[in-house]
C-alpha cells in the first residue's frame, strides 16, 4: 500500500469549504481511491505507480501538475497506511522533505517520534496524555494495551493500530459526478465585475479539478450569475458571460486569464448574489508526451504559454478583428493577391501559385496618387523609372468597383527605396482617375 | 588590473529580475579607456554572483570584456546572413534575451531586406513552427512578396493596436510569453522607459525582439543592448551603423548588399552597378526648346514694338 496524503493550507487561508472537494476531485487523475480524511485528501496510488513512472516521479510530479490546476498544496506525505501519511504530513509541511522517505528508518520509527497531535484521536485526550508525560506516539504505544483501553476507549487504540498499518482501513472512496454543477452564493452582494473574479475562480478551479479526473478539456464556459430582488424592474433576474476557447484545456491559468479579460470589460446592471459554472463542449484532452531531453542553457527559456493562449488574450483586448492571419489568392491584382482575416483562418490553406513578376514586401491599403511634374511621378523627390510596364488587367468579373486596367512601374526613390507605382490605364473621359498611384514598397 | 563597474541609477520596475539585468547605461556606452573592462551585469548582479562561490570564473569572463574588443555573448545568437554585419555584432548574430532596436526614416522601408535572411531561418526550423508576430506594422504586410523573401504566409500574424499603450501592452505580452518565432514590433512613441521595462522582459525570452522605430529617436537614451541605423544607399546597399553594442564604437558605416526578394529577374546588370540615378536629375526650370519651330517668335519679328 502507498498511499499518499495531500493538505491543503489552513482554513484561514482558503475558507472555501468546496476546496477540498476540488482537491479530491483533482487527485482522481492519479488513482480511482481516493477519500476525504479530516482536512485532507488521501490517494493509494500503489496499483498506478508503474502509470506514473515509479514513486519519485510521481511525487516530483505533484508539485508542478497542482500548480497548473491552479491548485496550492501544503503538504504531502506518503506512508504504508493512510493516518500515517496524515500524520506525517501533518508535523512536516512543505513538499519537498516531506516525500523524501529515509531509507535506513523504518516507518515504524518515523511515526514512533511524531507529535501526539499529529493523529486526530489523541486530541480529546491531549491535556490527560500531557500530565502523564506522554508526548510522542512511541511513547504512547509502549504503554500496555489492555489499560490503555480501559482509560481512553477503544478508538485510540483501533486509530493508533491503524496509522501503523497492524489493522486494515476502511474509506469512502470520492467518487466524480457525471456532470460538472458548481455554484457559489456570494457573501455579499456586489456590482463590480471584478469582484466576481475571486468567487469564479473557485469555481474554476472545481471545474479544473474535474476535467482532469475526467482527462477532458473544454472548449467553452458559461458563467452566470442571479440578480437579487433589489433590481430594477427592467433588468432581467440573471445574465451569463460565455467564453471560447481556440484549442481544448483544462488549464487552469489560461482559462483565468481569459476569464479575467472577459470580466475586466463586463459592466454589471444590478448587484449578483449568486454565480454557477457550466462547462460547455466538453472533449477528451490528448495529452502530448514530455520532452525527452530537459531543455538546456542553450535552448534558452521555455516558453511561458503557447501561442495559441497568448494570441487569444491578445485578441480579447485588442478585438478580434486587429489579429489577423493572411492567405494567398490567385489573382493578378496586388490587393487582391491576399487575404488578411481575424484570427486563427481556416485550418487548411489553399496552395496558391506564386506570381511571375516581383512583389512588393509592403503594399498601401489604398494606392496614394503621386504628383507628377513634366509626366514624371513624383514621391519625395523625382523617381526613376527601372522596369516595366507590366500590365495588368482584371476585375471586371467583379460587379462591385470597377476592373483594373494597369501598368506597373519598378521606380526608384532616393530616399524611400524602390516603389511599386502603376499608371492607370482607363478611357479618355474620365480625366480625373487617370495618372501616377503608388501602391507598394519593396523593403 | 581594474575593473569599473558600472552602477544602474534606474529605478526597476520589477523587483525580481535584479540579477538578471542587463547594463542599461545611456547611450552611448561609455567606453573611457581601452584598459578598462565593462560589465555586463550590473553592480547587484556583478558583486553578488563574484561572491558566491558557485559561479564559475568562465561564466563571469562571458560577462565581462576588454572595451576596445567586440564583447561576447554567452546567450545563442541567431546568424543575421551577412558576414559582414555578424563580425561586428557581439556573439556573431542577432541576439536573443535582448532588444535589438532598428532605427530608419520613417520614409524607408528597408526591414525586410536586412531581417528576411535571419527570420527565413528562424522559421523554417521543422521542429517547432512558431508564427512570427508582426505587431503594429506601419503599413498592409503583401503576402506575396514576403513569400518571396522566404517567410511563409501561414506563419505570419499581423497585430494591429490602435493606441500606444496597446502597442507596448501587445508587445509585453509577446516577449513574455517567449512563443513566437521571432517579434517585430513598430513603436515609433515609446518613451525611454517603456524601452527598458520592454529590455527587462525580454532578458528571459529566447527569440529575437526586433524594435523598429523611427531614426529621430537616436539621441534618446535606450537599454537595448543593440542599437543601429539603417539607411538606402544609392546603390542597392544597405547602410547601417551601430550605435550601441557591448564593445567598441563602431565607425564609419556598414554597407550590406542586399536587394530586395524578387528583383534579381527584373534589374540589369548595368542597373544593380550603377549608383542612382541612372541618369541627369531632371531640371525643375523648363528647358528652352530647341527646334526653331517650336520657339516663340522674337517680338521684334512680329512687327508689335
Amino acid at each position: 500500500m502507498h498511499w499518499l496524503a495531500l493538505l491543503l493550507p489552513p482554513p484561514s487561508a482558503s475558507p472555501e469549504p468546496s476546496a477540498q472537494l476540488a482537491l479530491a476531485w483533482w487527485a482522481l487523475q492519479f488513482t480511482p481511491r481516493v477519500a476525504c480524511l479530516e482536512e485532507a485528501v488521501v490517494l493509494e496510488v500503489q496499483s498506478s505507480l508503474r502509470l506514473f513512472g515509479g514513486a519519485p516521479a510521481l511525487h516530483r510530479s505533484l508539485q508542478p501538475r497542482a500548480e497548473q490546476a491552479g491548485i496550492a498544496l501544503h503538504a504531502a506525505a506518503w506512508a504504508p497506511s493512510s493516518l500515517g501519511a496524515l500524520a506525517l504530513a501533518r508535523s512536516r509541511p512543505g513538499l519537498d522533505e516531506a516525500l523524501q522517505w529515509p531509507a535506513e528508518q523504518a516507518f515504524a520509527e518515523q511515526l514512533d517520534a511524531l507529535p501526539l497531535a499529529t493523529l486526530s484521536a489523541c486530541l480529546p485526550h491531549l491535556p490527560m496524555l500531557a500530565r502523564l508525560g506522554l508526548r510522542r506516539l512511541g511513547e504512547l504505544r509502549r504503554l500496555p494495551r489492555p489499560a490503555l483501553a480501559r482509560r481512553f476507549g477503544q478508538g485510540l487504540l483501533l486509530a493508533l493500530d491503524r496509522a501503523y498499518g497492524e489493522l486494515a482501513e476502511a474509506h469512502a472512496w470520492v467518487e466524480i459526478p457525471e456532470q460538472f454543477q458548481a455554484r457559489l452564493e456570494l457573501p455579499q452582494r456586489s456590482d463590480n465585475a471584478m469582484a466576481l473574479q475571486h468567487h469564479a475562480q473557485h469555481l474554476l478551479l472545481q471545474l479544473c479539478a474535474w476535467l482532469a479526473a475526467r482527462h477532458a478539456g473544454v472548449l467553452g464556459l458559461t458563467l452566470r450569475w442571479e440578480h437579487d430582488a433589489m433590481r430594477a424592474r427592467e433588468i432581467a433576474s440573471h445574465g451569463e458571460l460565455r467564453l471560447q476557447t481556440a484549442e481544448i484545456s483544462r488549464d487552469y491559468r489560461h482559462l483565468s486569464r481569459l476569464l479575467n479579460e472577459h470580466l475586466l470589460r463586463l459592466q454589471l446592471p444590478a448587484p449578483v448574489g449568486e454565480i454557477s459554472l457550466h462547462a460547455e463542449a466538453i472533449l477528451p484532452l490528448r495529452e502530448l508526451s514530455a520532452k525527452l531531453l530537459a531543455p538546456g542553457a542553450s535552448e534558452g527559456g521555455e516558453p511561458q504559454e503557447s501561442i495559441t493562449q497568448l494570441l487569444e488574450r491578445l485578441a480579447l483586448r485588442l478585438g478580434a478583428e486587429q489579429l489577423r492571419c493572411g492567405q494567398l489568392r490567385e489573382d493578378h491584382r496586388p490587393e487582391q493577391m491576399q487575404q488578411w482575416q481575424a484570427w486563427p483562418g481556416p485550418s487548411c490553406q489553399a496552395q496558391a501559385r506564386l506570381a511571375a513578376c516581383p512583389q512588393p514586401s509592403w503594399l498601401l491599403p489604398e494606392p496614394l496618387r503621386l504628383e507628377v511634374q513634366r509626366d514624371q511621378p513624383l514621391y519625395q523627390g523625382p523617381l526613376q523609372l527601372l522596369a516595366g510596364p507590366q500590365r495588368v488587367e482584371g476585375g471586371w468579373w467583379q460587379a462591385a468597383g470597377q476592373p483594373a486596367q494597369r501598368d506597373y512601374f519598378l521606380a526608384l526613390s532616393e530616399t524611400a527605396g524602390a516603389l511599386w507605382i502603376f499608371h492607370e490605364r482607363l478611357p479618355a473621359g474620365r480625366l480625373d482617375e487617370q495618372g501616377w498611384f503608388l501602391h507598394g514598397f519593396f523593403a | 588590473m581594474r575593473y569599473t563597474v558600472q552602477k544602474h541609477s534606474y529605478r526597476e520596475p520589477y523587483s525580481t529580475r535584479h540579477s538578471a539585468q542587463a547594463s542599461k547605461h545611456p547611450h552611448p556606452s561609455p567606453m573611457s579607456s581601452p584598459a578598462a573592462f565593462c560589465a555586463a551585469e550590473p553592480t547587484a548582479g556583478l558583486a553578488s554572483s563574484a561572491n558566491s562561490p558557485g559561479l564559475s570564473a568562465s561564466a563571469l569572463h562571458a560577462q565581462l570584456w576588454r572595451a576596445s574588443h567586440l564583447g561576447s555573448n554567452p546567450r545563442p545568437c541567431v546568424s543575421s546572413g551577412f558576414a559582414a554585419l555578424d563580425a561586428e555584432l557581439p556573439g556573431g548574430g542577432w541576439p536573443t534575451h535582448g532588444l535589438s532596436e532598428i532605427l530608419q526614416n520613417t520614409a524607408a522601408h528597408l526591414e525586410w531586406r536586412l531581417l528576411s535572411p535571419a527570420l527565413q531561418a528562424l522559421l523554417s526550423e521543422p521542429a517547432q513552427q512558431r508564427p512570427l508576430l508582426l505587431i503594429n506594422p506601419p503599413l498592409m504586410p503583401n503576402l506575396p512578396g514576403l513569400q518571396a523573401s522566404g517567410l511563409p504566409p501561414r506563419l505570419l500574424v499581423w497585430i494591429q493596436a490602435s493606441s500606444p499603450q496597446q502597442q507596448l501592452w501587445a508587445t509585453e505580452q509577446a516577449i513574455k510569453a517567449n512563443a513566437a518565432a521571432a517579434v517585430l514590433a513598430w513603436l515609433p512613441q515609446a518613451r525611454p522607459e517603456q524601452i527598458r521595462r520592454l529590455q527587462s522582459h525580454a532578458q528571459a525570452c529566447s527569440t529575437p525582439v526586433f524594435l523598429l522605430r523611427p531614426v529621430g529617436v537616436q539621441t534618446q537614451p535606450s537599454a537595448a543592448p543593440l542599437r543601429l541605423t539603417l539607411r538606402a544607399g544609392r546603390d542597392w546597399c544597405l547602410h547601417l551603423h551601430i550605435l550601441k553594442r557591448r564593445g567598441p564604437c563602431h565607425e564609419g558605416e556598414l554597407a550590406l548588399l542586399a536587394l530586395p526578394a524578387g528583383l534579381q529577374q527584373v534589374l540589369t546588370p548595368r542597373m544593380l552597378s550603377q549608383p542612382w540615378p541612372l541618369r541627369p536629375e531632371i531640371s525643375t526650370t523648363p528647358s528652352r526648346p530647341h527646334h526653331a519651330l517650336a520657339r516663340p517668335a522674337p517680338a521684334a519679328a512680329l512687327g508689335i514694338a
